[in-house]
């Protein structure tokens, strides 16, 4: 026990020291090199989304657009005594966005065939890479200390000529990789943007079908994320459907009247003889919408109104386990209904998901085939401590019925962003089921 | 002839007239306004400018903003409807920590400077 506090306090330790000792600076994973922007335009703590980030993602990962006029709105006059030669660049109408200097053209030219033909400037290409130290006192093979658990991904994204967005997370390298049936193309897909004119988008290829809110690496903890999102009703071959296990689907989705969002999409599973289908729907209520515009705000008058953002979110699937899931001839078919929702208020954020799962025959019996039902809710508290120390602190509660037994859980967890590229994170999860587990995780993830 | 006849229409578009109070000082991520003749109200405003935006981002993104008219991230307009709608959204940054007084302070500033730059 006293081994366990003391590790703990080392954990701890090391954490207040990280963060007294390692200044801000700049990020650069692959959307921040297209549009030259940081990463907390689009993320809270990476790779958490905010407003922005969700906008850009339902947005084909095409940056909100205003027509421009051909003139420059401001006169770009800069006098006075100040630095000349800065003066006369921001006068310069280059920058000003007039006639252009001769170098502007060659570039503009040199940038005309790729931009014709569809391609990014940049190669739209950034790595991620996760590493945790895990402590499970409680650790079968009496293996305590793991220090080699990791992922190591490639992603790419971006967005060609504004009509297609594309998207793709190629799992180079994780610990995982001989646990059973780990996909390395986790995503890899096209989305056809308001495809002939409507507001319809059309996405084909591999991804996480729209069911939740979140994507599954849409948060701040390093590796646990929602247990709605992640739970799989154990049986003889648990684990093979989550809510956001990346499937081969066609979608189509839209933004309707800004803030509402439908997604319906059917799934090809190998092995199966029909497909499966699913759909969502959700409504934001305050902020931004669903296009990144900023809403209307009085600066003369407080209201909580301003600050307060809700989102609601709807979602159900109907699919069927195959031999490919289970190598058994035996078929599972399943549903999952549920509902989410995403509250905001200034540096306070609350997620609560719930869902409801019905499962045929999850143990594969061919002679007494047993249905269950399942109940999964999660809900976590995130505070964003912000400027200048860029840190969070979550806490999780989870409850899981499963059809075996109720499991609950609590996670407390702190994330701290030396830079905006790199996470720290410290977790500790207790899990009170039939036997009470605790492990503490402390993780580093960066991009770049 | 032509040459340098293109290089003196070149010279005219770069050499402006004149504001007497609009001063521009610094290179890069230390660029800013010298506000000695700013008017009393908008010197206060450009204090709390120079204080609370700098905290997630240099000077030189709001005056390069302001000058050119374009924003240098989105290539958007940056116009009196873009002040005010960048000051939303910098006060509703969870990590901004700017009150209302202080963001509306500041679109003041930046409509005031758009004007001076227009003129």
């Amino acid at each position: 026990m006293h081994s366990q506090i003391k590790i703990v306090l080392l954990l701890l330790a090391a954490s207040a020291f990280m963060l007294v000792t390692i200044e801000n600076a700049e990020a650069i994973p692959a959307f921040t090199r297209q549009h030259k922007t940081e990463c907390s335009t689009c993320h809270t703590i990476y790779p958490e989304l905010n407003e922005y980030g969700e906008a850009f993602q339902k947005n084909s990962y095409v940056k909100k657009t205003v027509a421009k006029s051909g003139a420059p709105v401001a006169g770009g006059e800069v006098s006075g005594e100040g630095d000349s030669e800065q003066s006369a660049k921001l006068n310069s109408p280059a920058a000003t966005g007039g006639e252009k200097t001769k170098g502007e053209e060659q570039k503009a030219k040199s940038n005309e065939a790729l931009l014709l033909a569809g391609i990014p400037d940049l190669i739209p290409v950034s790595f991620r890479a996760t590493q945790n130290i895990v402590f499970n006192n409680d650790a079968a093979d009496n293996h305590k200390f793991d220090f080699a658990t990791r992922t190591f991904v490639l992603n790419a994204g971006g967005s060609f000529r504004d009509m297609f967005g594309f998207y793709g997370s190629y799992i180079l390298d994780t610990h995982a990789e001989e646990e059973a049936h780990v996909d390395k193309l986790h995503e890899l897909f096209l989305q056809w943007r308001n495809a002939f004119g409507t507001p319809l988008n059309v996405k084909f290829g591999r991804f996480e079908p729209r069911l939740n809110l979140w994507k599954a690496n849409n948060k701040i903890t390093t590796s646990s994320l929602l247990a709605p999102l992640s739970y799989g009703v154990a049986g003889t071959y648990p684990y093979r459907f989550t809510q956001t296990s990346s499937q081969d689907a066609l979608e189509a989705n839209a933004i309707l009247w800004k803030r509402l969002f439908v997604a319906g999409g059917i799934v090809d599973r190998d092995g199966q003889d029909r497909k499966e289908g699913y759909g969502h729907v959700s409504l934001k209520i305050g902020g931004s919408d669903l296009h990144g515009n900023e809403p209307e705000m009085d600066l003369d008058n407080e209201s909580i109104f301003d600050y307060l953002t809700v989102t609601f979110g709807g979602f159900g699937y109907v699919g069927r386990n195959t031999q490919n899931d289970t190598a058994s001839a035996v078929k599972n078919r399943f549903y999952r209904a549920g509902g989410d929702m995403d509250l905001q208020y200034k540096r306070l954020r609350i997620k609560v998901s719930g869902v409801h799962g019905w499962d045929e025959n999850p143990d594969y019996s061919d002679f007494a085939p047993t249905e269950r039902n399942s109940v999964v809710i999660g809900s976590e508290a995130e505070y964003y401590l912000g400027s200048p120390v860029n840190a969070a602190a979550l806490f999780r509660y989870e409850y899981l019925d499963d059809g075996h037994g109720i499991t609950r859980s609590y996670v407390p967890a702190i994330v701290y962003t030396p830079l905006q590229n790199v996470k720290l994170s410290l977790e500790y999860r207790h899990e009170d089921a039939e036997t009470i587990k605790r492990i503490a995780l402390m993780g580093v993830t960066f991009c770049f | 002839m032509v040459k340098t006849l293109f290089f003196l229409l070149l010279f005219c578009m770069v050499a402006t007239s004149a504001h007497a109070g609009l001063k521009v000082v610094g290179k890069g991520d230390n660029m800013r306004y010298d506000p000695s003749s700013f008017p009393p109200v908008m010197k206060a405003n450009y204090d709390i400018m120079k204080v609370k935006c700098i905290k997630c981002h240099t000077l030189e993104r709001t005056v390069v903003a302001i000058q050119t008219g374009v924003a240098p991230i989105s290539g958007q307009p940056f116009d009196r409807n873009a002040t005010k709608a960048y000051g939303v959204k910098m006060l509703r940054k969870p990590d901004a920590n700017m009150s209302k007084k202080e963001v509306k302070a500041t679109v003041e500033l930046m409509n005031w400077l758009l004007d001076q730059v227009n003129q």
